[in-house]
């Protein structure tokens, strides 16, 4: 069972997204803010983290940067923003991400990109 | 999968959806960089929390007022144009409240309500346009005829012209204090009478306090929403017809 670290500033969008991963099986650790993903990162082993990128406390490829350069996190990190898609590529490319999910397609469509993620070896697709 | 979540999701949705909405005003009002930024991460939210349920509609008016947000650099002009984007999320919101049967229910309620007020006429002095708009818009909605202002001695004008019968009048505006604007604003009605209620988002009994103090009419909290803000200008136009 694939394990998925989801971190958004929106509790609301956490429930919605968790109760339908959960659904499809895989298990997920949330957190809202920068202490909670130190901490999620300590206690929760996963697969995949799916950042949002416009939170209060900083922009979420800000944090994906300093998670691969400062932490050597090496686990596959996908944007997840309602944010326009050109922009999001831009924010993929310097980011060292590996790639991005847009949050404006319905939770159908990121869930399909999710099962897609994770079969793929190694997380990338 | 998401017809589920929507049936679970949507009534906190919405819920979610107009506190954001309402809470824009006063970023943009404190005209900080701080408080326009989180006005605007406000509504960021609310476009990622739509998207994920599928209410596209909602998404694109909500990404369009965020960006309008992050581009107001002050402009009066971009201001309206912010408030009028509001206005058309909260009315994609509430559309989605309301479903095909509270819609037709609201109808019916409106429609009474319009013809017991005879479509009274109100004047709103807020010098935010975004919360005129918002109140013009609901009010309108509701049958009432609205003309705004956005300061005191413009309001003593549109008096005279507009002829209102209900003033909703914003506590915390700059220029006239508020007891002077309520006799005032009497003075200029002359002969006809008016009722003056003053509209805020302080607590209630602050809000009445300051009510007593400057001689208006009653008060009308801001935090009930904006449905209690018709509910109460319908009671005082049928107290100005009895």
């Amino acid at each position: 069972m694939s394990r998925i670290l989801l971190v958004d500033d929106s509790v609301l969008f956490l429930e919605i997204a968790q109760v339908a991963l959960e659904a499809e099986g895989y298990k997920v650790k949330c957190a809202t803010t920068l202490d909670e993903l130190e901490q999620a990162r300590k206690e929760f082993a996963c697969d995949l983290i799916l950042m949002d990128v416009q939170m209060p406390e900083a922009f979420g490829d800000d944090v994906a940067l300093a998670l691969r350069g400062l932490h050597g996190v090496k686990t596959p990190i996908y944007l997840l923003s309602s944010l326009d898609e050109e922009d999001l590529v831009e924010r993929v490319k310097w980011s060292q991400v590996d790639g991005y999910i847009s949050k404006n397609h319905g939770i159908d469509a990121v869930l399909a990109r999710v099962r897609t993620i994770l079969a793929a070896p190694e997380g990338g697709e | 999968v998401i017809a589920g979540l929507n049936e679970r999701f949507q009534a906190r949705f919405v819920e979610t959806a107009r506190g954001r909405i309402r809470s824009a005003p006063d970023g943009v009002a404190s005209s900080s960089p701080d408080g326009i930024a989180s006005a605007a991460g406000q509504l960021h939210s609310l476009a990622g929390e739509a998207g994920v349920l599928g209410y596209a509609g909602i998404v694109e008016v909500a990404r369009r007022c965020e960006k309008s947000l992050r581009d107001l650099h002050g402009s009066p002009a971009a201001a309206t144009g912010c408030a009028r984007l509001l206005r058309d999320l909260l009315r994609a919101v509430e559309a989605l409240a309301a479903g095909p049967t509270a819609a037709t229910q609201g109808r019916a309620a409106s429609d009474r309500k319009d013809a017991i007020v005879k479509r009274g006429r109100i004047l709103i002095i807020d010098d935010s346009p975004i919360n005129t708009e918002a109140l013009s818009d609901v009010l309108e909605d509701a049958g009432f005829e609205t003309r705004c202002t956005h300061d005191g001695e413009a309001a003593l004008v549109e008096v005279g012209r507009f002829e209102p019968d209900i003033v909703l009048a914003d506590v915390q505006m700059p220029g006239l204090p508020l007891e002077a604007l309520c006799q005032r604003l009497r003075q200029a009605a002359g002969a006809r009478a008016i009722r003056i209620l003053l509209v805020s988002g302080v607590g209630e009994s602050e809000l009445a306090d300051l009510a007593a103090a400057a001689g208006a009419d009653g008060f009308v909290p801001k935090d009930h929403g904006l449905e209690a803000v018709v509910t109460r200008v319908a009671e005082a136009t049928l107290e100005l017809m009895r």
